[in-house]
């Protein structure tokens, strides 16, 4: 209950911010969507494009198999491959490397800590608030795209499920990314290093997956890849799974469960 | 100078805690801090601190800035980590829920979250003592004395109106153990005296208060011991009277009449002094009344003082006997 306590008290405070995102999302969402028309009705010279790329690239993007002019098509290279799951993991980074190293740095954590808290309480508190945040904001922006595709066309051939099992899929990866901002914050107490840390990770996770296929000696270094986990199992077809939602899901638990375990053991900085 | 060295032995023996003070034993102390290490890389914070304070007193932590008081204070609150020694609060550790929602603290410097509301602030702190068998019992009360702003953002706050938000915080759930740094900085005299005397309440309920403070008036109004941090060691520690019993106090005298060269010869605790035809400059150790006396048949035109501050003086006085 405390954990709860603190994960409401967090939300609340950033009320307003969210509320923000949350509406900039579905914007986002929006314009993505209604764009689609017109690149189902050109769709040729799309595809055209698309097949002079090489293969590895056309995977990294999301848009291998299924032409750009598809609904799966065009939202795995549009949407999931890139500008939806990135602002997300702006949001998820941003909120994981404050919930400890920004509190500390900003000095308001000392104050909080003052009142009848475990760090440790503190600290899962805060993950839970950054999970469920952009949890309720990829549920309410597929939502949101689940209202306005069907008069687009735009899920046309998917199943029903298929956007919110892709929602749940990038959600993991966006976990993963965002616990290791909160992780390096909660073992270092530096927001700065936090953020680094995880944008660093994406960047090796994006470019060496894609990297990896260019190599034929390196290509099994992809299946280490989270965004290959994401982008390689089809998620607007096939449910989450394995690679694709609990392997994600659980590293981001141990990597949480690392930083809380150093942050309860660590000076906190003045 | 063979007097100035007495005088100095005198006063390293007693910073050692040997004379004169009334430190309670460490069964009834409500904190307890023994030999107490603390260093940040090659810079050592608090060196070999120890004391007690019991239910019912008021602990006044003197020192200047960087002297490690702030340190000190968040040792014992379980910020930071001892390097050596041990700190114990109401005979637990102040990091367990139950101990901590017995202690009510105020950082020197504090900080919430600029864009929430005090009522926000004040609730989710609520909640936690609920939560952990403390209820704020007192919460209402001290809001209105205090005349804390309830519907304002933090950020929004004067300087001295966040600080009544932070002592309410603290004193709201009627702790056992206090622990304020500078808790009347930035507080008109008015909200001082309040301040000040909520603290009395709270000795008089029981509770064992750990104040720091560099205003030797606040200290000498509130505490009943006081011990001096300088460089990370308590270098002296006993009730304030008997500190400023053996402070050292400058004093410059015009007089009417010139005086004898040593007319002051005869003050004790004399440490130096200077006579310039009618001006006359000393320090001294102790009460300035005898050397008052000895000038006053020569006319007193004019006094100037200058009390020593506490800290200075107790390092001074170390570093000549070392």
């Amino acid at each position: 209950m405390t954990t709860l306590t603190v994960a409401l008290s967090f939300v609340r405070d950033r009320r307003r911010s969210l509320l923000a995102w949350t509406l900039g999302i579905i914007a986002l969402v929006l314009i993505m969507a209604v764009f689609y028309p017109s690149i189902r009705d050109t769709g040729a010279d799309f595809d055209a494009y698309v097949e002079s790329l090489p293969e590895s690239v056309r995977e990294s993007l999301g848009i291998s198999g299924a032409s750009i002019a598809s609904p799966e098509g065009y939202l795995m290279s549009q949407m999931y491959s890139n500008i939806y799951p990135l602002v997300i993991l702006i949001l998820g980074i941003s909120m994981g490397s404050w919930a400890i190293a920004g509190a500390e740095g900003d000095g308001t954590l000392e104050m909080t800590l003052a009142a009848p808290l475990r760090r440790v309480s503190l600290a899962w508190g805060r993950f839970v608030a950054m999970a469920a945040a952009t949890l309720a904001i990829t549920a309410i922006s597929t939502a949101a795209l689940a209202v306005i595709a069907p008069p687009l066309g735009l899920l046309d051939g998917l199943p029903w499920w298929g956007i919110w099992s892709a929602a749940f899929s990038m959600w993991a990866l966006v976990m993963l990314y965002a616990s290791a901002a909160f992780a390096i914050g909660a073992a270092t107490g530096r927001r700065a290093w936090a953020i680094a840390g995880a944008a660093a990770l994406i960047v090796i996770g994006f470019l060496g997956q894609m990297f990896a296929s260019l190599a034929q000696p390196l290509e099994y270094l992809r299946t280490t890849s989270p965004w290959y986990w994401f982008l390689g199992s089809s998620p607007l077809t096939e449910p989450p799974g394995l690679v694709s939602f609990v392997l994600p899901a659980a590293l981001a638990l141990i990597i949480t469960m690392a930083g809380v375990w150093r942050f309860d053991r660590r000076d906190l900085g003045a | 100078m063979s007097n100035r060295t007495a005088e100095n032995a005198d006063m390293t023996a007693y910073a050692g805690g040997v004379a004169g003070v009334s430190a309670p034993s460490s069964d009834r102390a409500s904190i307890d801090i023994a030999d107490l290490a603390k260093s940040f890389g090659d810079v050592r914070a608090l060196d070999g601190v120890s004391l007690q304070v019991a239910p019912g007193e008021v602990y006044g932590l003197l020192g200047a800035n960087g002297a490690g008081k702030s340190t000190l204070m968040r040792c014992l609150l379980g910020y930071l980590n001892p390097t050596r020694g041990t700190v114990r609060t109401l005979a637990g550790n102040s990091r367990d829920v139950d101990i901590r929602s017995r202690i009510g603290y105020l950082p020197g410097d504090l900080r919430l979250p600029l864009r929430s509301s005090v009522q926000d602030i004040l609730r989710f702190h609520t909640r936690l003592q609920a939560r952990a068998g403390r209820p704020a019992t007192d919460a209402e009360n001290l809001l209105t004395r205090l005349d804390v702003p309830m519907d304002r953002r933090f950020g929004a706050l004067s300087k001295g109106n966040r600080q009544k938000v932070g002592l309410a915080l603290s004193l709201m759930a009627a702790p056992e153990v206090l622990v304020l740094d500078e808790p009347t900085s930035g507080l008109d005299p008015h909200m001082q005296e309040l301040v000040l005397d909520i603290v009395r309440e709270r000795r008089a309920d029981g509770a064992a208060v750990l104040l720091s403070t560099h205003i030797l008036s606040e200290a000498e109004a509130i505490a009943d011991r006081v011990g001096v941090l300088s460089r990370g060691k308590l270098v002296a520690e006993a009730p304030l009277s008997t500190l400023l019993d053996r402070a050292q106090q400058s004093i410059e005298v015009a007089l009417d009449e010139a005086p004898p060269p040593t007319v002051l010869d005869v003050v004790p605790g004399l440490m130096s002094a200077a006579v310039q035809g009618t001006e006359v400059t000393a320090v001294v150790t102790g009460s300035l009344s005898e050397a008052i006396r000895a000038l006053a048949p020569y006319g007193v035109r004019r006094i100037a003082t200058r009390a020593h501050e506490l800290d200075e003086m107790f390092q001074q006085t170390r570093d000549g006997a070392s």
